[in-house]
């Protein structure tokens, strides 16, 4: 029989987090988990969390399928010094009070080592500020909603400038520039070692008649995220489910070691600008076992843009992100297109992408700057199906104001200068796209800074027999496509090793500008 | 729109600094009064700030003590998006750097883009307590600033004067 491997990637004191190691993002058929000798769960997601556990307590923990179990493996849960019950600090959980103080006050007060404990019921809320050295725990069943009367939220300013006038300080922040916004709804500034942990859910309340109606106009200040972190550091969410937010779902912004485990992120497939996760200018990223299903954007890459880019030149960077599956957003995987601080290190494995416009997607244009640099993406052990294009390089994306002129948008060559951005080494291995529509690839480099190294090896991409039209790369220029083969241009060195690309109209290969290319 | 607007101002050309150049008014106060309304129309239409903020800068090269230019600044900020923060901090900093050439001057223009510049943050309200008070006790000298002072104590709440004259800025 046999073995099945498996790893605890997260020990509270009151939950485990276990993953399945080389059975996918889903596993093939259904498993159980075994506690202490008794059957706790059934399941057949790879990243699976086992809740109601006591603190400073030995289980004995393992896995069986129907065909393989794993070892025993004896884990110890951490110690916990104090539970801080927000009813018994006058949270009501009713759906009419505004519970926000009486959560807050419960938050404010809870020492190193506690847990704030928010049990089953309706809590009105609406910004809950975190503190350093935390847990909040939402039990099953409970549900913060937030308020859509944007005149009760705090607003972050998006600078305040110091005394002497030649610095900022910046809080809130839109789209890649400092500017003023609401406070999210969980907000953490400069706070670390904080856990948001249980099977509860935050609920934005968005809808199209409020937060998503003249999503283009600021009211006030701009929306809200349903989480924003704003330089924290050891930051962990784990089994929540946020939905419904008014703009980016988790938004943490020059925020450093994060987990992001076994949530659930759901936002209608028609709601504007709500992204997944969008790590901004952020360093040791671990996103695990999440299931996103989103208007935007599952999980975008992002540093800033210019004036952010350029004053902190702070590069998102050492991103893992596995075992999650992603839905019905624009792109399952997007880098850009604020990121004029640069994307470094980042490895996708073990994914499931369905129904996205795009599997990757890499956003950027002339302009962003030299420190706009794509380096060191690694997509290993991907699948995907009826993903419109699985793969698109647009480093001629038409955004900003001037991202229709001729400058952003001529395919001529132009000098490399300070304003140039930079695509190095990327890697897709073991991908397998079925369905697919648009296009199987559309990659398309600057003529004078061409995509430096770009590999696929064991790549199986299939379209759909009934496939839609769709625009590949938002560039000038590029009309929608149906079945269109693998498209690459202005690309240094180009290597298809063990690639079939079956069902295309045209040709199958249409490569220009290619400096050196393999095939195998 | 642009050219629509620049052919009201006879525009047809500019000067080695890349500064438009009129037949009909003299230069600096032909920018005074252009680049707002070049501003507003870029704002209502396609947002690239490159030209503005060109002849914003080069007006502050050509013109280092001019009330007028540092006026334009003011209401150029007013006009602008911040949302291309590159171009609209460009232009704070502008502000910021051409106050102290004009500081002098202490008329009634030059305190109305001095409390405009606090209201969009290019400059520290608190700081500049005692311009407030001269327009505030002086009214009649200073009619526009009063009422951009006025607006600015919006965001505070309310002014009033404590001891010795001291602005006192109350939520």
């Amino acid at each position: 029989m046999d073995k099945v491997k498996f790893d605890v990637i997260l020990k509270t004191a009151r939950s485990l987090v276990l993953e399945i190691k080389d059975r996918g993002c889903y596993t093939s058929d259904e498993y159980d988990v075994y506690i202490n000798g008794a059957r706790a769960l059934r399941n057949n997601k790879s990243v699976v969390s086992i809740f109601d556990l006591k603190p400073a307590t030995a289980y004995e923990v393992q896995i069986k399928f129907a065909e393989a179990e794993s070892e025993v493996v004896t884990v110890c849960t951490e110690d916990e010094f104090v539970t801080l019950n927000v009813r018994e600090f006058g949270a009501k959980g009713d759906n009419v009070t505004d519970d926000t103080l009486f959560i807050q006050c419960a938050i404010n007060a809870c020492p190193k080592g506690g847990r704030v404990w928010i049990p089953a019921g309706d809590y009105r809320i609406t910004t809950l500020f975190l503190k350093s050295d935390l847990i909040l725990d939402l039990d099953r069943g409970a549900t913060l909603y937030a308020s859509t009367d944007r005149a009760k939220f705090p607003i972050l300013p998006g600078f305040i400038t110091s005394y002497d006038e030649m610095e900022q300080y910046n809080l809130g922040t839109w789209e890649g520039n400092p500017l003023d916004c609401f406070a999210g709804i969980i907000t953490g500034i400069n706070v670390s070692n904080v856990l948001i942990t249980g099977q509860g859910t935050i609920d934005g309340c968005a809808s199209h008649e409020n937060w998503w109606d003249s999503v283009r106009t600021r009211k006030i200040a701009w929306r809200p995220r349903l989480v924003f972190l704003n330089h924290c550091e050891n930051v962990t969410l784990h089994g929540v489910k946020f939905q419904n937010s008014p703009s980016w779902n988790l938004h943490p912004y020059f925020s450093n070691h994060l987990r992001f485990i076994d949530l659930i992120v759901l936002n209608p497939a028609n709601s504007p600008n709500t992204d997944g996760l969008d790590p901004e200018s952020c360093n040791d990223v671990e996103v695990v076992g999440v299931y996103f299903s989103l208007g935007d954007d599952c999980i975008a890459i992002k540093s800033g843009k210019i004036y952010m880019g350029a004053k902190h030149r702070t590069p998102s960077q050492n991103l893992m992100i596995r075992q999650c599956c992603m839905r019905d957003g624009h792109g399952s995987i997007t880098i850009g297109s604020e990121m004029a601080g640069g994307v470094r290190n980042v490895t996708v494995r073990d994914c499931k992408f369905l129904h996205t416009d795009r599997g990757l997607r890499i956003k950027t244009r002339r302009g962003r700057g030299r420190d706009a640099v794509i380096d060191g993406i690694l997509f290993e052990n991907i699948e995907m199906d009826h993903v419109m294009t699985p793969i698109v390089m647009n480093e001629f994306y038409f955004c900003d104001p001037d991202g229709h002129s001729e400058y952003v948008q001529s395919k001529e060559f132009y000098p490399v200068d300070e304003r140039t951005p930079y695509i190095g080494t990327l890697e897709f291995k073991n991908i397998k796209a079925a369905n697919c529509h648009a296009a199987a690839a559309y990659m398309y480099g600057l003529p004078e800074e061409k995509i430096k190294n770009v590999l696929f090896e064991n790549v199986d991409i299939s379209y759909a027999d009934e496939a839609i039209e769709g625009v590949p790369a938002m560039m000038d220029g590029v009309g929608k496509t149906r079945k269109l083969g693998f498209f690459a241009k202005n690309i240094e060195k180009l290597a298809l090793k063990n690639v079939t690309i079956t069902g295309q109209e045209g040709e199958e290969l249409i490569l220009e500008g290619i400096d050196k290319f393999l095939r195998e | 729109m642009i050219d629509k607007l620049l052919q009201e101002y006879g525009i047809k050309d500019k000067d080695e600094n890349g500064l438009y150049v009129s037949d009909t008014m003299p230069q600096e106060k032909l920018l005074s009064e252009i680049l707002p309304k070049f501003a507003k129309i870029k704002t209502e239409t396609d947002r690239n700030y490159n030209e503005l903020v060109l002849q914003c800068r080069q007006a502050v090269i050509s013109y280092p003590d001019s009330e007028l230019i540092f006026v334009m600044l003011a209401e150029v900020l007013e006009q602008m998006s911040e949302q291309i923060f590159e171009h609209y901090q460009t232009v704070r900093t502008l502000l910021w750097k051409q106050y102290p050439a004009v500081a002098d001057k202490k008329s009634d223009m030059v305190y109305y883009a001095l409390a405009k510049g606090c209201f969009y943050k290019a400059f520290l309200a608190e700081k500049y307590e005692d311009a407030f008070v001269t327009v505030l006790t002086g009214k009649e000298k200073y009619p526009k600033a009063y009422q951009e002072v006025l607006r600015l104590s919006g965001q505070f709440g309310s002014i009033i004067q404590g001891e010795k004259g001291r602005i006192i800025w109350t939520k």
